[in-house]
């Protein structure tokens, strides 16, 4: 299983308040009960308030990731769990990168940090990325080593990539590579899906070549033994 | 406060230059100081459409190379008090505008102006990119048009990332979407795009949209912003446009679009 990290660089809590607020009026219901792990790169807050914060915003905090000693001690108290990151302790998909993969080709273009005020990105550490502004025609957006969710729409022309899964909760009209080091296990899900191509792991179908019952529909894209299975989701 | 507002489309010929010009036209006519710049260096004619281009002596190049102070450069227009026009050279290539003289401009304008409406050139390029890099707001341009929907798709990529507003990370630039030279007819036969295809491709909010009208060309032809043929259609939809950017509520009109959807007739089913 996945967890979204949720990277706090804030410690009031009034501010960390109005953040999560700026956050849901962009993409209310976004978040309806995603379990989160928070980082604590800018420091301890109160994780008991930080806590409630996101609770009544329909996130619910699971634990700290990789937390210091007082962190540790305030996350006991707070009732949250304890975690390190992947890097740590998890199967990296680096170990099985082949070298011809869409990844290898792509990002040296203009790769876009697409990384807007008040976006939850998780950066560099954490496997899981945020996007929460529309991903425009032109524009190209990877995150490697991890997940990638976007809470809007994926342009014609634009194209997102991920060395795990893709989330897109709009419409999905450009190009999504999953699996884009190699991992056949990843998968594409996306609310409206009307792409220019899909592809996990390197095994790609374009628009022309998909059948026309799930264009516009709710589905999930996934590897069966070589196979892009595009299946709707109801 | 003044607000910098850019007229940009990515796509050429869809209607910036009409648009800057009557918007700045009708910003003038409610009473607000109002200039418009055409960026567009090389091509220059805003200053044809306002009806201006027989009293140029210096323009924005001029200006920003230090040949000329803006207040011999500024053309007063004749019909509307409190509209001004900064031309663009046509004898110039687009390199002659540079960052820290378009700024030392934007910032003497903003000392006496209320609006300062920046006509775009078409293309993501440095002059657009110009145009748009200090912006406040943007009119992004859009035919009903597969192609000029995806251009403005990527302009507003850009708006959102490469302008002086997304690189310091304040509030980003508010984003108005213009529908120019719709058609409702032709939306109903299925030619052209409807104003909710289009709507749901670019996703922000729509200020106005300019039905497909000959008055335009007859207005610019006689150097008049169409915005001043009151009765007219298109020229009424700019005024809308206007009352709507200053916050009034004004229904839309010339709009009878059908549901059609987009990516079905991409498929062509
Ligand atoms: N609503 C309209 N109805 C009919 N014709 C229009 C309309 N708007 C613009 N036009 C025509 O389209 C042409 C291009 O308009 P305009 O010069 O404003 O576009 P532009 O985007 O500034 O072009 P460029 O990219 O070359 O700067 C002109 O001939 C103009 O008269
Ligand atoms: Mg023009």
């Amino acid at each position: 299983m996945t967890l979204t990290v949720l990277e706090i660089r804030e410690t009031d809590c009034d501010s960390i308040a109005r953040l999560v607020d700026e956050q849901l009026a962009r993409a209310p219901g976004f978040f309806s009960r995603m379990p989160v792990l928070l980082s604590l790169p800018a420091g301890l807050p109160d994780l008991k308030r930080v806590t409630e914060i996101l609770k009544a915003a329909d996130l619910s905090v699971v634990g700290v990731l990789d937390a210091g000693k007082a962190a540790a001690e305030a996350a006991r108290e707070a009732g949250l769990g304890l975690m390190s990151s992947p890097g740590r302790n998890a199967k990296m998909p680096e170990d099985k990168t082949p070298e011809d993969k869409p990844a290898e080709k792509k990002p040296e273009r203009n790769e876009q940090p697409a990384r807007a005020a008040g976006d939850t990105d998780s950066s560099a550490k954490s496997p899981t990325r945020l996007v929460t502004k529309p991903v425009r025609s032109g524009q190209q957006i990877y995150a490697r080593g991890g997940d990638l969710v976007i809470a809007t729409s994926v342009s014609e022309g634009a194209e997102v990539l991920a060395d795990g899964h893709i989330h897109v909760y709009g419409a999905l009209r450009g190009r999504a590579l999953a699996g884009a080091s190699g991992d056949t296990e990843a998968r594409i899900f996306c609310r409206r899906f009307e792409p220019d191509l899909v592809a996990i792991a390197g095994c790609y179908k374009v628009a022309e070549a998909m059948d026309e019952g799930v264009l516009s529909k709710t589905v999930q894209v996934r590897l069966d033994n070589d196979n892009l299975m595009i299946e709707l989701q109801e | 406060m003044t607000k910098i507002i850019v007229v940009t489309s990515g796509k050429g010929g869809v209607g910036k230059t009409t648009t800057s010009a009557s918007f700045a036209a009708g910003l003038a006519m409610r009473g607000h100081k109002t200039v418009v710049i055409d960026f567009d260096v090389g091509l220059r004619n805003l200053d044809l459409i306002m009806g201006c281009e027989r009293r140029v002596v210096f323009d924005f190049v001029n200006v920003i190379n230090g040949e000329a102070n803006l207040k011999q450069a500024l053309i007063r227009d004749k019909r509307i008090e409190n509209l001004y026009i900064l031309a663009a050279s046509q004898t110039r290539d687009k390199d002659a505008l540079n960052r820290e003289g378009v700024e030392r401009t934007l910032d003497k304008l903003s000392e006496d102006f209320d609006y300062i409406i920046c006509d775009s050139p078409a293309g993501i390029e440095t002059g657009a990119l110009m145009a748009m890099y200090y912006a406040d707001e943007a009119l992004v341009v859009t035919n009903p048009e597969v192609s000029s929907v995806r251009d403005s798709d990527r302009v507003l990529g850009m708006l959102s990332s490469k302008t002086k507003r997304a690189i310091e990370g304040v509030t980003p630039i508010k984003e108005h979407l213009v529908v120019t030279r719709y058609a409702p007819s032709r939306v109903g036969k299925g030619e052209m795009l409807s104003l909710e295809d289009v709507g749901d491709i670019l996703a922000i909010p729509l200020l106005g949209v300019v039905p497909e009208s000959e008055t335009v060309l007859n207005a610019s032809n006689s150097g008049m912003p169409v915005v001043l043929e009151n009765n007219a259609d298109a020229g009424g939809a700019y005024i809308d446009m206007v009352a709507r950017f200053l916050g009034e509520d004004r229904p839309m009109r010339f709009i009878e679009a059908t549901k059609k959807g987009f990516f079905n007739r991409l498929m062509g089913r």
